[in-house]
């Protein structure tokens, strides 16, 4: 009894002692964090921005690139910097095969006509994206299309063995009002400061129990820290800033969910534009404060647009003995398709078409001079050669308002001195549909579709009804090749060269 | 004249007794520190320092003011803190290890997640979840001393073990 009577008591000693237990306090709170910003994989869908803008396409299997993207119609500045994302994805592809890069085309059906950006393709996994190709992958979306601002984001991937190897995200700002244009990186001041808030957002992100300091990054890391910056992109009033995937930082690199991290999705940090603020570039605020239905104008005309050559695959459609009345129907097809054509005239035809040619000119083809009714130069005197040739150019230089550059004899009968006498270059042909022949119409648009290579310069009529007729499934049919039709003009770049002229530059 | 007891009564009082014993034997080995440290508690009036020791090695842990804290009660190398609002506990082991992810697994007493190492100044502090458990455990390593801990809860408080163990010195 006596022991059981001392280990009550002893249970009783320990209850007393335990009431002295310290009181509790309702006034005191845990310490919280103090992140700026928040980690996300969930970009916001972009389906309301919508652009009018020249689609773009290129594939090329020698080096290992699938790109789409697009630009801004009237040869606009943000174009050079769209163009260079695809430019930089090119010569990481001539790096990593050693393969010399030359535009390419593939045979019919190979569904390249798909070109351009499209809502949603900037977000998917790099998986998808890459879709088990060997090589790059650009694919873009608009971003942004509000007031007077544009913004277009440039997905790359690359993957060898259908794993992802890299993947990089630039977003392309242009503010038509006032001409700036810049990649995410020039929406934000200053960029070291930004790397600490980064780093300590994410590093909370992952689990971290570190109240060290970010350390300032070093040149390496601030270099790979501006690269991924150039994919900030905002949305709904928020800046998104992509987390490279490359990343390195002393304080995320013992985390293990850093460590285990996916390449599929990258992690972005999204900053409320009342955290950004103080950040922000005037390019920046003006992207912040851009608002309304967008301003920006559609293409005047696909003839109007620069087409990189060394890049894209071009060739010239040319389509001699018109105007006539078919020519709409022809210029029809052009524009919907984003194409190009050059339109050897008559003299005689323009005079009875003159609406026909001002629509020509006014939607950026171009004009060349086919004599005024078909002569063949080398069987005429001098004057009269002067005279077919001068008489019409003066008719389509007034009906146009273009300059009338070049002309193609009739035929292709030509020779030195007519060239001398005309003054200027003889345009021929490469490939010769000789759709004037009476060819059935599935076998003239096969031959147009097929034969032609990059740099071709290809002879077509638009007076001929069975040209009209099979004219779309041709401008489609080379386009689903790769084909970007051009200028003559456009297809040298600017520079035509003097004397007989057969093929464009071969690329 | 006395009367004898029945020899059942006899058994079934000392069978009583032995529940008696073993029940506060039991409550002796696992409830009683509890209760003790707990009652034996003080309040920071001021930020403190508490200072743990154990074969040659230190380690200090602030205690900041309106926390309550304990060292022991029957050793020199534990510690109990807890919070003002008496919310969250943070027991601390201060050990001599060359493996304190060991050394904290055997604290948590059950699965727990990789560990997440993270240099702190001169120390490095290794963390994980406990599986199933509103917990973290890690310990703040310096050369072979680590200061093992367990925190409750991880839930709205991590932030606040973040604190502590900035404030945390290892020597060895």
């Amino acid at each position: 009894m006596r022991r059981a009577a001392t280990a009550l008591a002893a249970v009783v000693a320990v209850l007393l002692v335990s009431g002295c237990a310290p009181e509790t306090r309702s006034d005191w709170a845990p310490a919280s964090w103090h992140t700026v910003g928040t980690v996300t994989t969930d970009l916001p869908a972009t389906s309301d921005a919508d652009a009018p803008t020249v689609a773009m396409r290129l594939r090329n299997d020698t080096v290992g690139l699938d790109a789409r993207w697009a630009i801004l119609p009237g040869d606009h500045p943000a174009n050079a910097v769209i163009e260079r994302v695809v430019r930089d994805a090119v010569a990481g592809r001539v790096e990593a095969t050693g393969a010399a890069y030359h535009p390419e085309v593939f045979p019919a059906g190979a569904g390249l006509g798909t070109r351009g950006c499209a809502p949603g393709e900037t977000t998917r996994t790099a998986s998808d994206i890459l879709a088990g190709r060997a090589g790059a992958v650009v694919v873009c979306e608009i971003t942004a299309a509000r007031g007077p601002l544009f913004a277009e984001t440039l997905r790359t991937v690359v993957g060898e063995g259908g794993t992802v190897t890299s993947d990089r995200t630039d977003v392309v700002y242009a503010d038509l009002a006032t001409g700036a244009v810049g990649t995410g990186d020039d929406l934000l001041t200053d960029t070291a400061a930004l790397w600490t808030t980064t780093v300590d957002t994410v590093r909370r992100y992952m689990g971290s129990l570190s109240l060290a300091a970010v350390a300032a990054p070093d040149d390496a890391q601030l270099a790979a820290f501006r690269a991924a910056l150039s994919g900030a992109r905002f949305a709904e009033g928020a800046l998104y800033i992509p987390v490279a995937a490359d990343l390195r930082a002393s304080e995320l690199d013992g985390l293990v969910r850093w460590q285990a991290r996916g390449e599929e999705r990258p992690l972005h940090v999204r900053f409320t534009a009342e955290e950004i603020a103080s950040s922000l570039t005037d390019l920046g605020r003006e992207v912040l404060e851009a608002s309304g239905p967008f301003t920006g104008a559609a293409s005047a005309g696909a003839g109007f647009e620069h087409m990189p050559c060394d890049l894209v695959p071009c060739m010239a459609m040319t389509l001699d003995d018109g105007p006539s009345t078919l020519t709409p129907t022809f210029l029809d097809v052009l524009r919907d398709e984003q194409s190009a054509a050059t339109f050897f005239m008559l003299g005689k035809n323009a005079e009875r078409h003159p609406d026909t040619v001002a629509r020509v000119a006014a939607e950026g083809h171009e004009i060349g001079n086919h004599t005024w009714d078909h002569a063949y130069l080398t069987d005429l005197t001098d004057a009269r050669v002067q005279a077919e040739l001068g008489d019409t150019r003066a008719l389509l230089q007034r009906l146009s308002g273009q300059s009338i550059p070049f002309f193609r004899p009739p035929g292709g009968f030509v020779n030195e001195h007519v060239i001398a006498l005309a003054g200027q270059s003889a345009i021929l042909w490469s490939v010769d549909t000789r759709d004037w022949a009476g060819p059935a119409a599935a076998d003239l648009a096969r031959y147009a579709i097929d034969t032609p290579r990059p740099g071709t310069i290809m002879l077509m009529h638009d007076i001929q009804a069975v040209t009209q007729s099979v004219f779309h499934d041709v401008v489609t049919g080379l386009r689903d090749r790769g084909f970007q039709l051009v200028t003559i003009d456009g297809l040298f770049g600017g520079a035509v060269p003097s004397g007989q002229v057969r093929h464009g530059p071969i690329p | 004249m006395s009367r004898r007891r029945p020899r059942a009564t006899l058994l079934i009082a000392l069978l009583a007794g032995g529940v008696v014993v073993a029940l506060v034997a039991v409550a002796a080995v696992f409830v009683a520190p509890q209760l003790i440290r707990a009652g034996a508690m003080k309040v920071a009036s001021t930020d403190t320092t508490v200072t743990l020791t154990t074969a040659g090695i230190r380690a200090d842990v602030p205690a900041p003011e309106g926390w309550a804290y304990v060292v022991g009660p029957f050793d020199d190398h534990t510690a109990t803190l807890r919070s003002p609002d008496g919310a969250m506990t943070v027991d601390v082991d201060l050990t001599a290890t060359d493996d304190a992810e060991q050394a904290v697994r055997s604290v948590a007493g059950g699965a727990v997640t990789p560990f997440d190492h993270e240099p702190v100044g001169g120390s490095t502090v290794l963390h994980a979840q406990i599986v199933g458990e509103d917990a973290i455990v890690g310990a703040v390593v310096s050369g072979g001393a680590a200061l093992v801990f367990t925190s409750r809860p991880a839930t709205g408080y991590d932030a606040q073990l973040a604190e502590l163990l900035a404030g945390i010195e290892v020597t060895s």
